[in-house]
């Protein structure tokens, strides 16, 4: 029965109960009845074996054999063994079928021998001689049933364990057969007697070994190491001098010829007296395990050289977070040496020592870990991977990008975890000083938008300059860095830089560093004129203050090498800005380069932003200051009119006044008589004349107002729509009325109205100018001419006179202010003038958006007109 | 004839007013400033036409009249000249909408003035506006 060391419970293989079992006596199916041993004989049919058969066998022979004793009795008469036959058939049937049968063989014997043998027969009784030979007969029967039985089961035993054993044979043969490994026999000699059919095909083709000697020769065993194998190591010959041996690796040619590496075992095969009567020996071929061995060695070792050389850390878990592995970059990222059988329950126990966090610095419980997460089947990939903060176990602080995925086996079940660790310290410092830079350059820019006033008390605009300058120079230094970061502002006038503000050196040193007056310096000083050029075209430019001609001024502190950038707005510069690391060497890197190009930029515009912030002030005081003067001009001008008007409103009508009651005087008085009326009529002359001085003095007045106003840029037109015709009409009307006696003629188109877009007031003043002048110099005798006239865009207006005209070089001229025509005599009226009409008069026609001139000729008259813009 | 309220803070330019109004044959009556003139012309049941004179200290003529435009009892009442120094235009003001101002300019001619005053005061005695 084949069975294995099993544990408890393990299922035992069935046993087959028809084929006898090797090494177990077959239990005899339900002749455990009988206490005796018991069986059929095997010769007999299997068909037959039925428990009853032995007795039924036994009672049949017995009768049979007691028939041939009677009949071999009756043949012969010398045979007198009536015990003979039977005696037999009870030994056999003991034989046969055990001692149960044969004892009924026994009795049922010696019954009938009894009856139908022993004299007198038929019938029961015994004699004397006849009773010891029964009893003799019984016991000798119960003897060789008893030996039989005996026999039998010893025969019965024998029978099975040959059986069992050839079965057992025949299974070991088949093994024998079927192993794949070869499996070798030798006699005590060490001479291979025996092979499997994988032995044999091993052998091949080759002569089979006579000897260990030969073998060892034929076969070239040699060790693993290449060596010759002695004859005495064979592991063969080991066995044969009693030793078990195990696995010894040894490498041979095969049937093809090629090496193979080979493991072989052997046993001596003892006898059952201990004496060593052959070997056998297996073998197994390990040629191809050992090579995929190597393989996977060398894999290993590459991967292992991958894994140890990459720079990110990598770290393997099994599913239960026991860390596998770590290779070295995992290692020195956490000061991690001990590797084997740490836990990531030991890595979040030990009151978290790794400090793992996330990226806000918030503590992460240890499933919240990227590692758990994976062995939870989450991958972290892409933009899954955890950014954590952690503390390695020498104190460093480190931040990391991790990611990973989870180890599955072939049933898709979670066998263990594989995470990346990314160191990215650097990185986000990096970051984080370019966000700091960024930030600085936000807050210069913010500064650009303010208002000045927001920060400083109006009023000190240089000295908001220089608050800005500094605040500039200190987000600079926070910037790039450097120990000392000066602003300058720069005068294109003079060439000069003058210093702002300094951020770097001790208040009392600041100071004086703002008020030395030699701290300003020319453009280009001290440069080489390459490097000068470079900054001017833009460039922030790298100073080594080691160099001529800088290293000969002076160095107070002790600067090697500084950075100058120019603040440009567009091409103009309108300052700089230096920075310095002190004593100590600095690398400007490009990136500090490009920083201080922005911030010089930007600062540029700070600068130049205060410029026209400042003028934009003046502007707006001195617009102030414009609109100041010109509300007192305006006021001024107003009380000027009042004040010159109020007396001649006061003269004039007092003297209206007294005309009409001089006038009334004179109605009541005609009744009576003419003496009054002619005492009253000159002086109603002489009222008329008052009158017409005061409006003389009044048009004056108005006059030398309209020309402060033109002076000051005050005078005003209000332009609404007006007909033309219609104010030059009220303007002859009016004229013709105070000179009765000349003759002014009107001529106006037939299409009325003419609209156009006037001040009709200043209009009006305008032909009142021209009427008045061509009255008061041409002849009373000869008509004055106005005239309207209609042209496509315009309407032109004019008045003819017939006075001695006017020469061309004075053309030029009269238009002028104070101008007066010489050498002309006034024909008529008041020569009383300031030449002043005209000149306010072609800027009214001027505001009107019109035109103005004469036409003149001496002895030809004059005729002086302007033109307006018809409305719409 | 009308009823005359002269407005001016001269006292030579309101007494010759008066003199010449009254020998037309109008009933005059005087204000030496914005204020007295607002109070007046209040305290009047009748229908005025008021000469006012455009420049004068304290609450000059454009005040009063600003003052009476708003005072919805007065406004409808009375009918104003305003006589100016300088240029004034009423209907620029869109303040006075509504008020019936007239000009005249000064110095001002008598003659033109009695045909203003007449113009006006007709228009007030027959219930409408100047």
């Amino acid at each position: 029965m084949l069975h294995s060391s099993e544990p408890e419970g393990a299922q035992r293989l069935t046993v087959d109960e028809a084929t006898p079992q090797a090494g177990h006596l077959p239990s005899p199916p339900a002749s455990r009845t009988l206490p005796i041993a018991g069986g059929s004989p095997l010769w007999l049919p299997a068909r037959w074996r039925q428990p009853g058969a032995g007795y039924l066998a036994a009672a049949l022979l017995q009768v049979l054999a007691v028939l041939s004793t009677w009949v071999m009795t009756r043949a012969f008469s010398a045979f007198n063994f009536p015990s003979a036959l039977p005696l037999l058939v009870v030994a056999f049937v003991a034989l046969s079928w055990g001692a149960g049968p044969s004892i009924l063989a026994l009795l049922l014997g010696a019954v009938f021998i009894d009856y139908f043998l022993l004299s007198p027969g038929y019938s029961w009784s015994v004699r004397g001689n006849d009773l010891i030979g029964l009893a003799v007969f019984l016991v000798v029967g119960l003897l060789i049933s008893r030996l039989a039985g005996l026999h039998k089961r010893v025969r019965r035993a024998a029978e099975a364990l040959a059986e069992s054993l050839e079965s057992e044979r025949a299974r070991l043969q088949a093994t024998f057969e079927a192993i794949p490994d070869p499996i070798t026999f030798y006699d005590a000699q060490g001479t291979l007697v025996s092979a499997n059919p994988a032995g044999l095909q091993n052998i091949g083709a080759r002569p089979f070994p006579a000897s260990l000697e030969a073998m060892s020769g034929a076969y070239r065993v040699r060790t693993a190491q290449g060596d010759p194998l002695p004859v005495e190591q064979l592991p063969v010959a080991r066995a044969l001098r009693g030793e078990m041996v195990n696995e010894v690796e040894v490498v041979t040619p095969g049937p093809d010829g090629n090496d193979r590496i080979v493991l072989t075992g052997a046993a001596p095969i003892r006898s059952r007296q201990g004496q060593i009567t052959g070997v056998v020996a297996t073998s197994h071929d390990m040629t191809e395990r050992r090579r995929l061995e190597r393989e996977a060695t060398e894999r290993a070792g590459q991967l292992e050289a991958v894994f140890n050389s990459m720079t990110d850390g990598l770290v393997v878990f099994d599913a239960q977070g026991h860390l596998l592995q770590m290779n070295g970059a995992a290692r020195s990222l956490l000061s991690l040496e001990r590797v084997a059988g740490y836990s990531l329950e030991q890595a979040s126990s030990g009151s978290s020592r790794f400090s793992v966090r996330d990226e806000q610095g918030r503590p992460l419980k240890q499933q919240e870990w990227p590692i758990s997460r994976i062995l939870q089947g989450e991958t972290l990939t892409g933009a899954n991977v955890v950014d954590l903060l952690l503390r390695s176990l020498d104190g460093h602080e480190v931040q990391v990008s991790v990611s990973g995925a989870p180890v599955l086996d072939e049933q898709g079940a979670i066998a263990g975890a594989i995470s990346v660790i990314h160191d990215v310290t650097e990185r986000r410092r990096l970051e984080r000083r370019t966000q700091e830079s960024l930030q600085a350059l936000l807050d210069m820019a913010q500064t650009l938008v303010q208002e000045p006033g927001e920060e400083v008390p109006t009023g000190q605009n240089g000295l908001a300059l220089r608050v800005v300058a500094r605040r500039l120079a200190e987000l600079t230094r926070r910037v790039i860095g450097g120990q000392r970061t000066a602003f300058y502002s720069f005068d294109a006038e003079t060439e000069r830089f003058s210093p702002l503000a300094v951020v770097g050196l001790l208040p009392e040193q600041e100071q004086q560093w703002l008020a030395d007056p030699g701290r300003g310096h020319r453009l280009g000083e001290n440069l080489p004129p390459a490097l000068a050029r470079r900054f001017l075209a833009g460039e922030v430019i790298v100073v080594d203050m080691r160099e001529p001609p800088l290293r000969d001024i002076p160095n107070p502190y002790q600067v090697r090498t500084l950075m100058a950038a120019p603040l440009l707005v567009g091409q103009r510069l309108v300052g700089q800005f230096i920075l310095d690391f002190g004593p100590e060497p600095h690398d400007f890197t490009p990136q500090e380069m490009a920083l201080a190009e922005a911030v010089g930029k930007l600062a540029a515009l700070v600068i130049d932003r205060d410029r026209l912030l400042r003028e934009r002030e003046e502007a707006r005081a001195s617009a102030l200051a414009l609109r100041e003067a010109n509300r007192r001009m305006d006021e001024f001008l107003g009380i000027a009119s009042h004040e010159l008007r109020t007396p001649l409103t006061k003269v004039k009508t007092s003297i209206q006044l007294a005309e009409h009651r001089a006038k009334a005087a004179v109605r009541q008085d005609n009744a009576n008589g003419t003496l009054l009326a002619k005492t009253l009529q000159p002086i109603q002359e002489m009222i008329g004349r008052g009158v017409r001085s005061v409006d003389v003095v009044n048009r004056l007045v108005g006059d030398l107002l309209d020309v402060s106003r033109i002076q000051a840029d005050r005078l005003e037109v209000r332009l609404v729509p007006v007909d033309l015709i219609q104010v030059v009409r009220e303007v002859v009307e009016e004229q013709r009325e105070l000179f009765p006696h000349r003759t002014i003629t009107l001529t106006v188109p037939a299409h009325l109205p003419t609209l156009v877009t006037a001040d009709a007031e200043r209009i009006a003043q305008v032909v009142i100018n021209y009427l008045t002048n061509a009255l008061k110099y041409s002849p009373e005798a000869l008509p004055v001419e106005v005239g309207v006239r209609v042209d496509e865009r315009a309407a032109r207006v004019w008045v003819r006179d017939q006075g001695p005209g006017i020469p061309a070089d004075a053309q030029a001229h009269l238009w002028e202010r104070f101008y007066q025509v010489q050498g002309v005599a006034v024909q008529q009226g008041s020569s009383v003038g300031l030449g002043l009409g005209l000149y306010i008069s072609r800027t009214i026609i001027e505001r009107h958006g019109g035109q103005i001139g004469v036409e003149s000729a001496p002895g030809k008259g004059a005729t002086f007109w302007f033109t307006l813009p018809l409305a719409g | 004839m009308s009823h005359i309220l002269v407005v001016d803070d001269d006292d030579e330019v309101r007494d010759l007013l008066r003199m010449a109004l009254e020998e037309e044959g109008h009933t005059v009556d005087e204000a030496e400033s914005g204020r007295v003139a607002l109070e007046k012309l209040r305290a009047t049941s009748e229908r005025l036409v008021v000469i006012l004179d455009y420049l004068m200290p304290g609450m000059d003529g454009l005040e009063v009249l600003h003052a009476i435009a708003q005072d919805e009892t007065l406004a409808p009442r009375h009918s104003y000249i305003v006589m100016s120094a300088g240029r004034f235009f009423p209907t620029d003001d869109e303040a006075l909408r509504g008020l019936p101002v007239a000009v005249l300019p000064k110095p001002f001619d008598l003659d033109k003035v009695f045909q203003k005053v007449r113009q006006v005061g007709g228009a007030l005695e027959s219930g409408g506006q100047a």
